[in-house]
């Protein structure tokens, strides 16, 4: 009796949590769906056709999402990596963090806009690497974050161990510190494109809406009252988290501390 | 070769951190105070004394705390019921579910609350065929609403998962488990070992996870954007709202209220910094 209610228990825990996935695929299989019916007329493939088919410029969207998301995420990480360094082992170091928690605590669209003036007068406003420059500037904050308490005298140790036994700096970079570290980068990497792909606030406001990332798409098509794209283009967001998830749950579960 | 990666990690740091902070700041302090602007012409406080005397940006202010107390208060005590009753596997294929809320971004949890939740969502629906209801009209306003329900709802779908797997985690690595053995054993009660021991570690050592958690809610910007209303708006949703609208009068406004949102930001933070050097002592 006590499995049986065990068991339902968790197929409602599975159920709740799974819940928005489940709404937004039933939403993206379905052309019309009607009030009060609480399933779909038809089910179809049509949406994701049409996704195939780029109609909407949804494919182009994910493309692009996908090149801004591995180029912000791979920069944030290579300049966090070497920066944090710099930050563990200042004499400022507490004034040097504190620095580096604001830019990525503030609300990206209220800093977006305050920006917005600089990125206009250099070009960059509505150009997809204006947008890349906007969300290094809270990705790379938060690889400072993750990376600085990395940083500890037995690394520093194992750098002065290099350069005694003739290692220049570039060989115990290449040679040591990265390889001993790839973990962490790796982390860092996801968290960081995890970041720039579910960015919405501040790439509408230097995208100025010409680049279309997917959540400016999802964006769009929920303002065309079209819920149906909406929920194809939403899918489409879920999957690399969702990918991340599968390989390694701890690259969507982190906290700076 | 140290040398040089040091002067350009400085200069890095300054280009890419420090420099578009203070340059955003500057050119919203300037443009709040009349030097420049299209309808500027000189130094003026008429801007601030506007924003200051304006019930709609207190209202924002409050409203955007009220979301944020709330939705961490709701999230943070369900968190709280899941790791006392022990109902997550740390382990196992059940696991995998209590992630799933942490891959869905801002913008797609609004648009599932708007889907489940407005009149013709997929709740309204089902309370119809179940005669609780008898269609749109008959649903209660939980999206759009005067209360902030929608994006309540949805901030607490957000961070549930987070703080269920934040406070196990501290669950394990507080050894939890056998203090409450041991309490057990000197005659305690269950709920004395929760409400004495349970609680109170575990939010001395989430405090500042916690407190920079209501920091992202009150910027938040996707969620209010699509679930709450005209008026009171959140603060990120006003700004923005502000700094696009046609009238030139609104835009040193909307700097105004950045630079306000700013400086309250800046204070949480140096609370949150302060708390995080305080459990670095104490942990030493």
């Amino acid at each position: 009796m006590f499995s049986k209610l065990n068991w339902v228990s968790r197929f409602v825990r599975v159920v709740i949590f799974s819940l928005p996935i489940l709404l937004l695929l039933l939403l993206s299989f379905s052309l019309q769906w009607r009030f009060p019916d609480v399933l779909p007329d038809t089910f179809s493939l049509g949406n994701w056709k049409a996704l195939l088919q780029n109609q909407n410029g949804m494919m182009v969207s994910f493309e692009i999402s996908i090149f801004i998301s591995i180029i912000v995420a791979f920069t944030s990480t290579a300049l966090g990596f070497i920066m944090s360094r710099m930050i563990a082992f200042h004499s400022k170091k507490n004034l040097l963090i504190a620095f580096a928690y604001l830019p990525f605590v503030l609300s990206p669209v209220i800093f977006a806009s305050v920006l917005n003036f600089y990125f206009i007068s250099a070009d960059l406003s509505g150009n997809i690497f204006g947008v890349m420059l906007a969300q290094l500037f809270i990705t790379l904050p938060f690889a400072l974050l993750l990376f600085v308490d990395y940083w500890d005298l037995k690394l520093k140790s194992l750098e002065d161990l290099v350069s005694t036994l003739g290692g220049n700096s570039q060989q115990s970079l290449f040679k040591v510190i990265i390889p001993i570290s790839k973990n962490l980068l790796l982390l860092c990497f996801f968290q960081t494109f995890l970041i720039s792909w579910f960015e919405y606030g501040l790439t509408s406001v230097i995208g100025v809406g010409k680049i279309q990332t997917l959540t400016v798409k999802v964006f769009q098509f929920i303002s065309e009252a079209n819920p149906y794209y909406a929920a194809v283009s939403s899918c489409l967001l879920i999957l690399p988290p969702l990918f991340l998830l599968f390989i390694n749950k701890k690259y969507l579960f982190n906290t700076l501390k | 070769m140290k040398n040089r990666s040091n002067i350009l990690s400085h200069s890095f740091f300054a280009l890419l951190v420090i420099a578009p902070f203070a340059a955003g700041i500057i050119y919203a302090l300037l443009y709040s105070f009349g030097f420049i602007g299209e309808l500027n012409q000189e130094f003026t406080l008429q801007h601030w004394k506007n924003v200051l005397q304006s019930a709609e940006i207190f209202k924002s202010f409050f409203f955007s705390i009220y979301i944020g107390i709330t939705s961490l208060l709701i999230s943070v005590s369900i968190a709280f019921l899941f790791v006392m009753k022990r109902k997550i596997n740390s382990s196992g294929w059940m696991s995998y579910f209590f992630y799933l809320p942490l891959a869905i971004p801002a913008m797609v949890a609004a648009f599932f609350t708007f889907q489940f939740l407005s009149g013709a969502g997929f709740l309204s629906r089902i309370f119809f065929q179940l005669h609780i209801s008898n269609g749109i009209d008959d649903f209660p306003d939980l999206v759009n609403d005067t209360f902030g329900i929608g994006i309540i709802i949805t901030h607490v779908m957000l961070a549930l998962p987070f703080f269920i797997l934040l406070f196990r985690n501290y669950y394990q690595s507080e050894k939890l488990e056998t203090l409450k053995e041991l309490s057990l054993t000197l005659g305690s009660t269950s709920s004395q070992f929760n409400l004495k021991i349970l609680i109170p570690v575990l939010l001395n050592k989430t405090f500042a996870p916690l407190a920079l958690y209501f920091i992202f809610i009150l910027g938040s910007y996707e969620i209010p954007l699509l679930l709450g209303q005209q008026s009171p708006q959140m603060i990120s949703v006003l700004v923005n709202r502000k700094l696009s609208r046609y009238n030139l009068l609104d835009i040193p406004q909307g700097y105004v209220i950045a630079i306000l949102y700013t400086l309250l930001v800046m204070l949480l933070l140096y609370f949150f910094i302060k708390s995080k050097d305080k459990s670095h002592v104490q942990q030493a």
